[in-house]
């Protein structure tokens, strides 16, 4: 399989994984039960696009990510592309300084975006209300909240490396590693 | 990729963001309702796999398992009968009452039953994805119930899927009554906005209202959308505010919204 299709192939992995994180955190409520608060995979997932693709896919997937998460909620529309998309763009932009291998790298990323991106949600929301709904009440329950989300966007970014991994190694043959010797040190063996 | 491009990319979206945002409530409505239909293979799945673990669940039981439910099932029916027989009799007299007096008779509650589909993704808000919609006759602004007690009223209607905005949000203020003391208010989220979700307030109370915890609160049936009488919670604790002229009560909602699966829509 050629490098473009290999692209396409990890562009449809984002975008599916976006449309099932959206749809798990609408519909799997035992998290909420048991922690009161629920999880959300977005911002570990724009993590994940920022060090892996380019700024035109983090684009298209906080686009389609934040649009699908504010249809199923009370959010007005549109309002979670834009925080969705500067952690993903600011990942992005600073990928080559980034140890993307390193679990704890992953991890601190993972932390960062689930904090900030609700927090600039937040902010936007009461910018943008306008008059129809009245603004969400902030108390200790949102610590809490915020706390939680955090944790799970680094808990999620080093998994979703490692299942993107596991569909790439699906697509592609596994590198071999180079030979240690040198060529004319090699010994060779022929029939005398 | 070049820098420039980083940068067209962050102009694209914040134009598309800012012409999404400045776009009428009704066309951003049904925006949203259009792009949630994706998601509707998933909860259709999702609900078809909940029925599928319930049928297994109900092959597995042993036959002394069974035979224990249907006794106890038929114990639960006598003695709903025997309620339901005192209430049409409590109910007729009611009705005789108000016919005598001239007030206007009161109708039974026409209700759907409703799947519980989805919660909202986001933390700040408490609403619900419910499996009716304008199909099935469901308009904006319907109360929902349970056999409990309110759960809240309908604020978006899709074809087949309804959001329901849940009581403790802070777009669903209910006027409410304490059933004891028949003191008015409007229960609102609670202030503090406390771990514990299952707290609201009742506000606007008159700073002289004996209310004692436990008792309990009910709508009051003032304005179009709740009617009289659905249970909402109990008084968990009063304090006074505004130099003592006003009380605000702390309750604690009779439904858990976090657990309930099915909830009844309210026709008028």
């Amino acid at each position: 399989m050629g490098s473009l299709s290999l692209a396409g192939v990890q562009v449809l992995f984002l975008a599916i994984a976006a449309w099932l994180a959206v749809f798990a955190g609408t519909w799997c409520s035992s998290w909420r039960v048991l922690t009161g608060v629920q999880f959300d995979l977005l911002p570990a997932l724009m993590v994940y696009a920022g060090l892996t693709r380019d700024v035109w896919t983090v684009t298209a997937l906080s686009v389609f990510a934040g649009l699908a998460f504010d249809s199923l909620s009370l959010n007005p529309f549109g309002v979670t592309v834009l925080p969705l998309f500067f952690a993903g763009w600011c990942v992005y932009v600073n990928q080559d300084l980034i140890l993307r291998k390193e679990s704890y790298a992953q991890f601190v990323l993972g932390v960062a975006a689930g904090g900030l991106c609700p927090l600039a949600s937040l902010v936007l929301i009461t910018v943008f209300l306008g008059n129809e709904i009245e603004p969400p009440v902030l108390g200790w329950r949102y610590v809490l909240q915020w706390g939680v989300g955090s944790l799970c966007g680094g808990v999620a970014v080093p998994l979703l490396f490692r299942a993107g991994a596991a569909v790439r190694s699906g697509f592609v043959y596994e590198v071999v590693p180079d030979n240690r010797f040198r060529g004319d040190r090699e010994i060779k063996r022929w029939k005398v | 990729m070049s820098k420039r491009s980083n940068y067209v990319a962050l102009g694209v979206v914040g134009v598309l963001v800012l012409i999404i945002l400045g776009l009428p409530a009704s066309v951003s409505s049904r925006l949203k309702l259009a792009l949630g239909g994706l998601f509707l293979p998933l909860f259709g799945l999702a609900g078809s796999a909940q029925g599928f673990a319930s049928q297994v669940s109900t092959i597995l039981p042993t036959r002394r398992e069974l035979a224990e439910d249907l006794n106890k099932a038929r114990f639960e029916n006598e003695q709903l009968r025997f309620k339901l027989e005192q209430f049409e009799g409590v109910w007729r007299e009611n009705q005789l009452l108000r016919d005598s007096s001239g007030w206007q008779r009161r109708s039974p509650m026409r209700m759907k039953l409703a799947r519980v589909i989805g919660r909202d993704p986001a933390n700040w808000w408490n609403t619900l994805q419910i499996d009716l919609g304008s199909r099935d006759g469901i308009q904006p602004d319907m109360p929902v119930r349970t056999a409990e007690g309110l759960v809240g009223k309908v604020n978006q209607v899709g074809y087949s899927r309804s959001q329901v905005v849940a009581v403790g949000d802070p777009n669903c203020r209910v006027p409410a009554m304490v059933e004891e003391t028949r003191d008015t208010g409007v229960v609102v989220p609670a202030s503090n906005g406390g771990v514990d979700r299952q707290l609201v307030d009742l506000s606007f109370l008159p700073g002289s209202s004996p209310l004692k915890p436990g008792q309990r609160v009910v709508t009051s049936g003032l304005g179009v959308v709740f009617p009289k009488d659905i249970l909402i919670g109990r008084v968990a604790d009063v304090r006074s505010v505004g130099y003592g002229m006003y009380a605000e009560a702390r309750v604690r909602l009779e439904v858990n919204l976090n657990r309930i699966e099915q909830v009844w829509v309210v026709f008028p």
